[in-house]
Formats: C-alpha cells, structure tokens, sequence
C-alpha cells in the first residue's frame, strides 16, 4: 500500500469532515427550523451531489475554479498559486461533492428534536447558542456524528472528482483510491488488492459503528 | 395597578388569525383562564405573550416594560421576558434527570442554586426522585417537575398551556385542586389556556372567553358564567339552555318573556331590547314532583322528562315545558325522585338565574 497517498487521504477526509462540521450545521440548524417557503430549493441543491455524476461536478469546478474561472483567478491572486491540480483543490471539490452526506443526516437529527424542548429552554431564560449546546446537540448527536462518519468514509473513497480536479500528483492529490487505478493500470493487482482489502474493511467498521450507534440509541428511547 | 396589556392581531399563513385585545393583573397571585374550544386561539395568544411567536400588528405591555410593539420593531425575545411557560406535553428534557431539570436555567451561585432546587422538590413531593429521568416518571409527577422548572427562575408571569390536559381522568380530580395551591405560593400571576369547563371553574379569577381566534368576553370568571354576553359566549361557557323569546311586560327591573308557549319571569335591564335570547345554566334549574304554591321562585314550569342522561356525578335532564329545558342534578337526587323519561315535572327556575341577552 502507497503510506503516502494513504497519509494524504487522511488529511482530505479529515480537513472535509472538520469543514462540514463548522459549516453544514448551521446550514442544517437553520433548514430544519426555517418557515421559507423556498426552503425546498435548497434542500434539492444540497442534495445534488448525490446525483450528478462527478464528472459533471469536476467538469464545472474547472469551469469556475482553472485559471479563467472567477474562483480560480481569486484563489490565484490571494494566493499565487492554480486551484486545479493542488490540494486545496482536491479540498475545496471534495466539500462541495460530500455536503449532502453532512447536512443531511444533520437535518434529520435536528428535526426530530421537539421543538418544545427549544423553545422550553429559551422560556427558561437560555440564549439560543447555549440551547443548542445543551439541548439540540446532545439529542441530536447519533445523527450529527452518523453525516461526519459518512462524509469521513465517503471522502476516502471519493474517485471521480478527485481525479479529473487534482489529476494524480504524488503527494500532492494521489489519493488511496487513485493509487488502485493506477496499479490496475499498470497490471499490479496484488498490491491494488491490499488497498482494496483495506478500504474494504475500513468502510465496513465505519458504517458498522455508526449503524451501532444509531440502533443502540433507538433502543434506549 | 401593573397590568398586562396585549393587543395584537397574528394572521397565519394559511389563513388563520388569532385577535387579542386583553388585560390581565400583572402582579400578584391570579389566576386568568383563556378559555374556548379547541382552535380558538389560547395557545397562540400565550405562545405571543411568550414571546415564541411574533404577531404582525399591536403591543404587548407588561407593567411598564414593552414586550412586544409593531410599530417600534420592539420584539424581546423570549428569554428577556422572564415568564415561565407550561408546555402542554411539559418538554421535559429527557437526557436530564430531575434535578437537572429543574435546577436549568436556575441563575446565580452554584449553592444558591442548588438550595432553590432543593426546596423545590420538596415542595413538589418529588423527594427521592431527583436522578430519575423523565420517562421513568408517571404523568403526575412529570407534570410536578414542569411546574416545578418553570417556576425555579422565579417569573413575572406564568403561562400554562391546558395544565391538567395530559392527565388522566382521577389524577387530574387530585391535581385541579392542589394546582391553585401551588399557584398561589408562586405568587406570580397566572395565564392558564383550558378548554375544560371544570377546570375553568376550579382554577381562574378571571376568565377570557376565546372564539374563532377573537376574544368574546373577559371579566371575573362568575360574572361571565352568569352573564354571558352573547349566544356564543353563553354556548362556550356552557349555558346548557339558551333560547329566543320576546319581552312581553317590564315591571320594576323585571322582565315578562313569552318563550314559545310558556312565560318566564327573569330579572332584565330596561335598555335591553324586546327580542332577547334566554339564558338558563343547567344547575340553576330546581326540579321537584310537586308543584309547591308558596315560595321564593317565580319561575315554575310544568313539563315531561324527555330525555335522562348521566354523566359522572351528575345527571342531565332534559324537559319539555313548552321549552325544552336542560337541568343538571346530582345522581342521588335523580334517583330520589326516581324519574323516569315521560314523567311529569316542575321545573323551579328563580328570575334571577336567568339571564337575557340581546338576539
């Protein structure tokens, strides 16, 4: 197995999952309370991804993205550095491919919160921000811990994007799942099966876990 | 005298629309029931009060503090306004034992705290309880914590949203009558929505009666049940008889009323006008086998029983004299007097327990 790309997969999922923490709960904190009556449109384009094929998704992140696109010249200037081909790229790519496997189950578990509970604590004196910390999160935390579980192993395995955004630098954007293509490519397939095997049962205990834990949570209600 | 001054106008969505011109003490120990029939508004006009839900027009005064003022954008939000809500299925939250219940939201030092809510338990009989979880209670005491939390910050002012509704029949007999008691060493005044007439009775001051989303009448709770102001207040607030009839003589505050065939006597105000509809409350109707000549009640119908149903401790019983005539009396009297349906009675109706309102 390729440490290397392995290390790097890491680093993508993990940096992926800590972004659609921070930035996916609110945005499924405010879908699961809003009143909007667009509401569903949002929910559609959060869900897009699900859908596309990746190649679709990788085609117009280097519309926008490359060197002629308006993120790309931005990221360019601020920067000095291409979007496509880096990780920041692979990064900013792999976001946007895994948001409905965040807010999603995030908008489920948030929803099943009763409102009265909420709006108890606030009758209780508690502002909003320590409301969600005391009562929303801990009663939505199965579902809250099952999006970044998902998003984690969904990144690990994520190909399509990854390959047409970053292409296949060593180091740089050759993920775990970019190294099994190339040792197809090149007739390798024992060590292609070891990173198969590994990624294999890496998927499994995840889902394992987070199925655990969501059916020990049921059991306890 | 602080009061609470609601007016305000919250139009839904879907087209419902709730009116609110109240006023209710805003110190001290009372009780003021909302009380309508089930979509009439009440829980929209605490969940307003509470600041839960923003109405579009009006202003909400509580003493000399502006809660809520469209004009101004002034809307404070819940947590500003210091009242205590009673959820209806209490909102317990159920990762928190009771203490911890309770003691949420409780302000200051640590062992302050914990003192207030220890005494709260005590004084709640949950003693023993406080590492329960709320599903591992029973509805009486979930309901005790409830009560117990939303008081623990010491409100202004207390909203309670059908109080005794999630209890069953025999608890909720037990807990009517403590629940005022608990009230009263609160010492903060009281909102309470119910759609049950007992519990109306057995609790408020003062009543608000609520139809269709508009406030119908508002006063101390026996002026009302006594003088309803129109036919619908007089149908929500249960006057079982209520029938049209045509002033026929006036005499010293004293009203002739020719009802179909029979005539009434009733205590009216000269202003009213000569159509009115009659109002007569099921208990203030005295039935008896034989027609006594001399005595106070100038109000003495000769019928048949039409129909006997029971209900609880009481009995309905429904007369045709020339009206027909609904009188509520205990079971024990019933079966004194054992009636049966077909037999013929008088029905003693003094003039004033009847009420008259303009058709």
């Amino acid at each position: 197995m390729d440490w290397n790309a392995a290390w790097l997969t890491c680093k993508l999922a993990g940096a992926t999952t800590a972004v659609l923490f921070a930035l996916g709960l609110p945005l499924a904190v405010w879908l699961s309370r809003t009143r909007w009556r667009g509401r569903f449109l949002i929910e559609a384009a959060v869900a897009l991804p699900l859908v596309l094929p990746p190649t679709v998704l990788g085609f117009y992140f280097l519309q926008f993205a490359g060197p002629r696109g308006l993120i790309g010249q931005t990221f360019e200037r601020l920067t000095g550095e291409m979007l496509p081909f880096s990780f920041f790229g692979i990064l900013l790519a792999s976001i946007i491919c895994n948001i409905p496997f965040a807010v999603r189950p995030f908008e489920t578990a948030l929803s099943a919160v009763d409102p009265s509970l909420i709006e108890a604590s606030w009758c209780l004196g508690v502002s909003r921000w320590k409301t969600f910390w005391s009562v929303t999160a801990p009663l939505a935390w199965p579902g809250i811990v099952t999006g970044l579980v998902l998003t984690f192993a969904h990144t690990v395995g994520e190909f399509g994007v990854v390959l047409m955004v970053g292409g296949n630098i060593r180091g740089v954007t050759r993920t775990l799942s970019i190294t099994i293509y190339d040792d197809v490519q090149s007739m390798d397939y024992a060590r292609a099966n070891t990173t198969a095997v590994a990624l294999l049962l890496f998927s499994f205990v995840v889902l394992g876990i987070t199925y655990g834990l969501n059916q020990g949570r049921a059991r306890a209600r | 005298m602080n009061e609470l001054v609601a007016s305000f106008d919250k139009q839904y969505r879907g087209g419902a629309r709730v009116q609110a011109e109240l006023r209710a003490p805003a110190e001290g120990f009372s009780v003021t029931v909302l009380f309508g029939p089930s979509g009439s508004g009440k829980t929209t006009i605490l969940r307003c009060l509470a600041g839960l839900e923003r109405p579009e027009h009006g202003e909400i005064r509580f003493g000399a503090d502006v809660w809520f003022n469209a004009a101004k954008a002034v809307n404070l939000p819940p947590q500003q306004r210091g009242v205590g809500y009673l959820f209806q299925q209490y909102a317990l939250f159920p990762h928190r034992n009771v203490a911890q219940n309770i003691a949420y939201g409780v302000p200051g030092e640590r062992s302050e705290a914990a003192a207030r809510v220890e005494s709260l338990i005590e004084q709640f009989e949950l003693s023993g309880l406080h590492n329960r979880l709320p599903r591992e209670l029973s509805g009486g005491q979930q309901q005790r914590v409830a009560l117990a939390r939303a008081i623990a910050c010491r409100p202004k002012l207390l909203l309670l949203d059908e109080p005794l509704s999630a209890l069953d029949h025999t608890l909720r007999q037990n807990v009517r009558s403590q629940l005022r008691r608990w009230l009263k060493q609160c010492a903060a005044p009281t909102l309470m929505v119910t759609h049950d007439r007992d519990d109306a009775m057995a609790l408020g001051d003062r009543i608000v009666v609520l139809d269709q989303g508009r406030i119908l009448q508002q006063g101390p709770l026996a002026e009302v049940f006594a003088r309803p102001a129109d036919e619908t207040v007089a149908k929500i607030v249960g006057v079982e008889t209520v029938v049209p009839g045509q002033i026929v003589e006036r005499q010293a505050g004293m009203a002739k009323i020719a009802v179909n065939a029979t005539t009434l006597w009733a205590a009216a105000d000269e202003r009213s006008p000569d159509r009115v509809l009659v109002c007569i409350r099921g208990e203030d109707v005295v039935l008896t086998r034989a027609a006594e000549d001399a005595s106070s009640i100038r109000n003495r119908l000769r019928g048949r029983v039409v129909s006997i149903s029971l209900e609880g401790p009481v009995a309905r019983v429904m007369i045709d004299c020339g009206l027909q005539l609904a009188a509520t009396i205990t079971r024990p009297a019933c079966e004194e007097l054992s009636l049966q349906t077909g037999d013929e009675v008088y029905a003693l109706i003094k003039a004033t327990a009847i009420h008259v309102v303009p058709d």
